[in-house]
């Protein structure tokens, strides 16, 4: 059994790409088309209505220092996805209580291309974790956001209630 | 979880987490796109959760 652990373990570390982290706290990667990646999260404090103060992390990443894409210009790379997704999940597993929020900007006009991805690497997270979706009007745009947080997340009523109020007050 | 004395409503409380997250992640990508540190960058904390 645990020859079959050590397999796997190899398997899963041979589908991943090296991740530096950075001085400031972000993660880099470079693919095998030499495609520079960054991931970073920033911390943003989110008051509840019991005073309570949850710490979401806004979710980030950029290729060749760019965030706007140009869909079906590179070669659809596993190992960019995998080396993502494994991130999320060592941050799910570190901080249960934590609650990640992704914005899809549509400056480019491809928000909901970046929805779609972001749709589907969350299907490869291990944990229970639960997503509520959402679309903000910003500027002349629409903004589509997702926010994930555990499923049992005893604060989770809290934390959404607050999240409505948030997305109520601005809109 | 940490806790704080509660001030009152958020909605008299004018910050908007929301708002100041998509505004946060506005600069962060202009700050990438020119090749800024993204430590320099005023209010905005860059954290790494693992």
């Amino acid at each position: 059994m645990a020859k079959v652990f050590l397999i796997l373990k190899v398997l899963r570390l041979s589908t991943l790409y090296d991740i530096d982290v950075t001085e400031d706290g972000s993660f880099q990667f470079t693919s095998d088309n030499g495609h520079k990646y960054i991931v970073y999260f920033l911390a943003a404090p989110v008051p509840d209505k019991e005073g309570n103060v949850h710490t979401f992390l806004n979710l980030g990443f950029s290729r060749d220092g760019d965030h706007a894409c140009n869909p079906f210009t590179t070669k659809f790379d596993a190992k960019i996805e995998a080396t993502i997704i494994s991130i999320l999940n060592d941050v799910f597993e570190k901080h249960d209580h934590r609650v990640l929020i992704y914005f899809c900007f549509g400056d480019d006009g491809y928000s909901r291309h970046r929805k779609i991805v972001f749709n589907r690497w969350k299907k490869g997270l291990t944990r229970s974790i639960e997503n509520h979706n959402a679309t903000i009007q910003y500027e002349e745009t629409e903004i589509f956001s997702c926010l994930m947080l555990v499923s049992d997340n005893p604060l989770k009523g809290l934390i959404l209630d607050a999240f409505e109020a948030y997305l109520k007050d601005y809109q | 979880m940490e806790q704080v004395k509660t001030t009152g409503s958020t909605q008299k409380n004018h910050y908007n987490p929301i708002r100041k997250m998509i505004e946060d992640k506005k600069v962060v990508i202009a700050a990438i796109k020119n090749g800024e540190s993204l430590s320099n960058l005023k209010g905005i904390k860059i954290v790494n959760p693992l």
